[in-house]
C-alpha cells in the first residue's frame, strides 16, 4: 500500500539551525494522522518542506506515491491550512475561495458551486459577498479551512486547525474533520493539544527538537505507556491534600488533578506497595486505587518533557 | 487553466478593478494638460520700479520707453516706472527704506559711465528672475545703443534697420521627408513620454512592492506557495501589473484621440491643427521600441520592488528601500531639458543606454530626434539582459524572503539567499 505521506531521513536547517533532523514518518492512507509536538519542535517545518513549499537539506519525501519536488502536480491532490493564516482581506469571501481552488485545478463555474455549498455548511452562507476584512477571526478561519478543502483533496494537511476558535467553531471544525476523513481522505492533523489529538487521531507521531520521539497507532502507544499509570480518589480532596501528594515525588510522577482524583505514574523502581503505603499514610480516606489507560497527555509529557527547549525559525 | 494566469487575472482586477484606478485614469491627462496649459498662461506680473539716471537723459528716457513698451509676450512682465535724473548716493537710503517697506518692487541705477562700462544696477527686496533680468538687460542694450548710434551720427531709421532681428525656421528631415519643427510640441511629447514610462515604471513597480509586502505580512505567502511555484507567483504578478498598466495606457490614448478627433471635425480651420500633428511623425517600428522599453524597464523595475517587498517587513522599511530604487528614474527627468537640447550627445546617450535609466530615457531621445539603430539595439539588448538578471535575483530573494517574517533581511543575507536554492 503506498502512503499518504511518507518521509525519510528528513534534514532542514536554517542557518545554524537544524530544525528538524533526520525525520522518517509514513502516514498510511485513510484515517487521521496527529503530529504532535511542543512549540518550536519542527512541525511547521516538515510540514513545509513535505509541501514543497521549503526545499530540503536531506532526505526524501512522497506525498501519495510521488516526489512533490520532482512533480508539483501532485500538490493539486492536497489540501493544505497553514499554523499561519492569511487571506486578501479586499477581496470578497467567495472570490478568495474561488481564487484558491482555481490554483487547484479547479474551473471557475465548479469553484463557485461548491463554494456556496461549503459556505452554507459552514454556517457563512450571509456572507459570501462580504469582504474577508469584515469577518471575524473565527469565520476568517473557517474560510480558510473551505479555501483547504474545497477541490476534494485526497491528502488534508491541517496544522493547528482549531487554534484560536470558540468552543463552537472547534466542534465545526472537527466535524468537518471527522467528514473528511468519512469520504476516505487521508488528515494529517498538527497540534499541541493533546485532548483534541486524542479524540481525532488513529495514529500519532511525537516531534520534538526537530526529531522524532516516537510514532504509531495510538491504541498501540497507550497500551505501551499504561503499565504504570494509576488514578487515587480520596473521600475529601482538599488542597491540604493536593500538596501532600505532591510531596510524594519520590514514588510518584506526573501527577495531575482529573475529574475523577488524581493522576500518577509510578516509576520503574518504585514498588506498588510502597506507593499505597504512602498514599494510606496521608490520612485521608482512600476510595479508589486502580490502574489507567495512559493518556496521550501523560505520554506526550513523559517523553518530550525534557526535550521540549524550542528551535527558532526563520 | 495555467496558475500564472490565474494570479495574473487576479492582480489585474485588484488594480482595475478599484475606484482608485478609474479616477486616476481619468483625471491624469486632465490634470496634466492643465499643468502644461498654466505653464503657457502663466503671464508676467506687474512691477513698480524707480529708475535712477546718472547718465544723459537720453538714456533714461530711452530707457524708460524701452522698458515700458507693451509686452512682447503673455509671459512678460508690465512696468510702471518713475524716472529721477540724477545722483544715487543722496537717494540711496530713501530708496532702499522704499523697497523694503515695498512701496515699490525694486529700483534700477544707471550709472554715469554705463556706456563705457555697459553695467546698470538692480535693487530688489527678492530675487530678480530670468524674466525679469532679461526685459532690464533688453531695456538696456536699446537704450545705450541708441546713444552710441547717436553719437556715430547714425541715424534712427538706419540703426533699426540694423538691428533688425532673423528668425530660425527648422525643419526636421526624417526618411519621409522634410517636416516642421515644433519646439513646443517637441517638449510637450518629450516630456509626455517621460511621464508615461515614469508612471508605469514606478507607479506599477511599486504597487507589486505594496502587494508582496501584504502577502507577507498577511502570511498568504505560504498557502500561495503550497499551489504555485514562487517563479509562477512572480510572473503571474508582474504580468497583472503590466496588464494593469497597458489598460491605462489604452485608456489615455483612447482619450487622446478621441479629443483630437473632436477637435478635427468642430474646428473650422484645421490647418493649424493638422499642421502640429504632422510634426508627430513616428512610423509603427518606432511607437513598439517605446514600448518595448517601458515594458523591459517595468520589468527591470518591478522585479527590484518585488524584491524590496519579500526582503522588508514594514511599510517603514519598505519606503527607504523604495526611494533609493526610484532615483535612477529621477535623473532622465530631472535632465530632460539638457536631453532635449542635445539629444545625441554624451550625457543623453549614455543615459539612454544604462539599463536602469533607458527606460525611461530612450523614449525620450527617440521622440526628440532619430536615434541611430545601433543604439536603440544595444540599449534594448543591455536592458534585456539587465531586466533577465534582475528578474532571476528577486525570484530567488522573492522565494525566500516572502516567508521570512520578523526582521529586515541584511545586505549579506540577501546575497546568501540568491547564490543559495532555498
Amino acid at each position: 500500500m503506498s502512503h499518504a505521506l511518507l518521509i525519510e531521513g528528513l534534514q532542514k536547517r536554517y542557518e545554524e539551525h537544524i530544525a528538524v533532523k533526520d525525520l522518517s514518518l509514513a502516514v498510511p492512507q485513510g484515517g487521521i494522522y496527529g503530529i504532535l509536538g511542543p512549540n518550536g519542535a519542527g512541525k511547521s517545518t516538515t510540514l513545509r518542506v513535505a509541501m514543497n513549499i521549503l526545499a530540503r537539506d536531506a532526505g526524501n519525501v512522497t506525498i501519495l506515491g510521488t516526489d512533490p519536488a520532482r512533480d508539483r502536480r501532485i500538490l493539486a491532490r492536497v489540501g493544505y491550512l497553514p499554523e499561519e493564516r492569511g487571506l486578501y482581506k479586499k477581496m470578497s469571501v467567495r472570490d478568495v475561495i474561488v481564487f484558491f481552488a482555481q490554483l487547484k485545478g479547479l474551473t471557475r463555474s465548479r469553484a463557485l458551486q461548491r463554494a456556496d455549498q461549503w459556505l452554507e455548511r459552514m454556517g457563512l452562507g450571509d456572507w459570501r459577498t462580504a469582504k474577508v476584512e469584515n469577518l471575524s477571526k473565527g469565520m476568517q478561519q473557517k474560510v480558510q479551512f473551505i479555501t483547504a478543502v474545497l477541490h476534494e483533496p485526497d491528502l488534508l494537511i491541517l496544522d493547528e486547525p482549531t487554534a484560536g476558535l470558540d468552543p463552537v467553531n472547534q466542534e465545526v471544525m472537527r466535524e468537518s474533520i471527522l467528514t473528511a476523513r468519512g469520504e476516505g481522505r487521508t488528515v494529517i492533523f498538527c497540534t499541541h493539544n493533546m485532548d483534541q489529538a486524542e479524540q481525532l487521531c488513529e495514529s500519532v507521531c511525537i516531534i520534538a527538537r526537530g526529531e522524532k520521539v516516537l510514532d504509531g497507532r495510538l491504541s498501540e502507544l497507550k497500551r505501551q505507556h499504561s503499565r504504570d499509570c494509576y488514578l487515587v480518589q480520596f473521600e475529601h480532596a482538599d488542597e491540604q491534600l493536593w500538596q501532600r501528594l505532591q510531596g510524594l515525588s519520590r514514588w510518584l510522577t506526573d501527577l495531575r488533578r482529573s475529574d475523577a482524583g488524581f493522576e500518577f505514574a509510578v516509576p520503574a523502581d518504585v514498588a506498588l506497595g510502597e506507593v499505597l503505603q504512602a498514599l494510606t499514610q496521608l490520612g485521608a480516606p482512600l476510595l479508589k486505587f486502580e490502574r489507567l489507560q495512559a493518556s496521550l497527555h501523560q505520554i506526550f509529557l513523559r517523553r518530550v518533557a525534557d526535550r521540549a527547549q524550542p528551535v527558532r525559525h526563520v | 487553466m495555467s496558475e500564472t494566469f490565474v494570479i495574473f487575472v487576479r492582480e489585474l482586477n485588484s488594480r482595475v478593478r478599484t475606484r482608485a484606478f478609474w479616477i486616476g485614469t481619468l483625471l491624469a491627462p486632465v490634470l496634466t494638460v492643465a499643468i502644461f496649459a498654466l505653464q503657457l498662461i502663466g503671464g508676467g506680473s506687474q512691477r513698480t520700479l524707480v529708475v535712477v539716471n546718472e547718465a544723459s537723459v537720453q538714456i533714461g528716457s530711452n530707457f524708460i520707453e524701452a522698458l515700458t513698451a507693451a509686452p512682447r509676450s503673455e509671459r512678460s512682465n508690465s512696468y510702471r516706472a518713475e524716472l529721477r535724473d540724477g545722483p544715487w548716493d543722496p537717494q540711496r537710503a530713501g530708496l532702499d527704506a522704499d523697497v523694503l517697506a515695498e512701496r515699490i518692487d525694486g529700483y534700477v541705477v544707471i550709472p554715469r559711465d554705463v556706456l563705457a562700462k555697459s553695467e546698470i544696477t538692480y535693487r530688489a527686496r527678492s530675487s530678480a528672475g530670468p524674466t525679469l533680468l532679461r526685459e532690464l538687460e533688453a531695456a538696456a542694450l536699446r537704450a545705450t545703443q541708441q546713444a552710441r548710434s547717436a553719437a556715430a551720427g547714425i541715424p534712427e531709421a538706419q540703426l533699426q534697420e540694423l538691428l533688425r532681428g532673423v528668425k530660425v525656421r527648422a525643419a526636421r528631415l526624417t526618411p519621409a521627408g522634410e517636416r516642421a519643427d515644433s519646439t513646443g510640441l517637441a517638449l510637450l511629447l518629450v516630456y509626455l513620454s517621460a511621464f508615461l514610462s515614469y508612471t508605469i515604471i514606478v507607479g506599477y513597480g511599486v504597487s507589486i512592492l505594496r502587494s508582496v509586502l501584504e502577502e507577507k505580512t498577511s502570511r498568504i505567502a505560504e498557502v500561495l506557495l503550497s499551489s504555485v511555484t514562487a517563479a509562477r507567483l512572480l510572473a503571474g504578478k508582474l504580468l497583472g501589473a503590466a496588464g494593469a498598466a497597458l489598460v491605462q495606457v489604452g485608456m489615455w490614448a483612447a482619450m487622446v484621440a478621441a479629443v483630437l478627433g473632436a477637435l478635427l471635425l468642430v474646428v473650422d480651420d484645421t490647418t493649424g491643427l493638422q499642421r502640429a500633428l504632422n510634426t508627430v511623425d513616428f512610423p509603427a517600428a518606432v511607437w513598439l521600441s517605446l514600448l518595448t522599453f517601458v515594458m523591459l524597464g517595468f520589468l527591470l523595475y518591478g522585479s527590484l520592488f518585488a524584491a524590496i517587498g519579500a526582503a522588508v517587513t514594514t511599510e517603514q522599511e519598505a519606503q527607504s528601500l523604495q526611494t533609493i530604487g526610484i532615483l535612477p528614474t529621477l535623473i532622465p527627468l530631472m535632465m530632460g531639458l539638457r536631453i532635449l537640447e542635445e539629444p545625441s550627445g554624451t550625457f543623453a546617450t549614455v543615459l539612454s543606454l544604462v539599463p536602469f535609466t533607458s527606460p525611461i530615457t530612450m523614449p525620450m531621445r527617440m521622440v526628440a530626434t532619430p536615434v541611430p539603430l545601433w543604439q536603440i539595439a544595444l540599449a534594448l539588448l543591455l536592458l534585456l539582459a539587465g531586466s533577465a538578471a534582475m528578474t532571476w535575483a528577486a525570484g530567488k530573494i522573492f522565494r525566500i524572503g516572502v516567508l521570512s517574517v520578523g526582521r529586515k533581511a541584511t545586505p549579506a543575507e540577501l546575497w546568501r539567499w540568491v547564490r543559495k536554492t532555498i
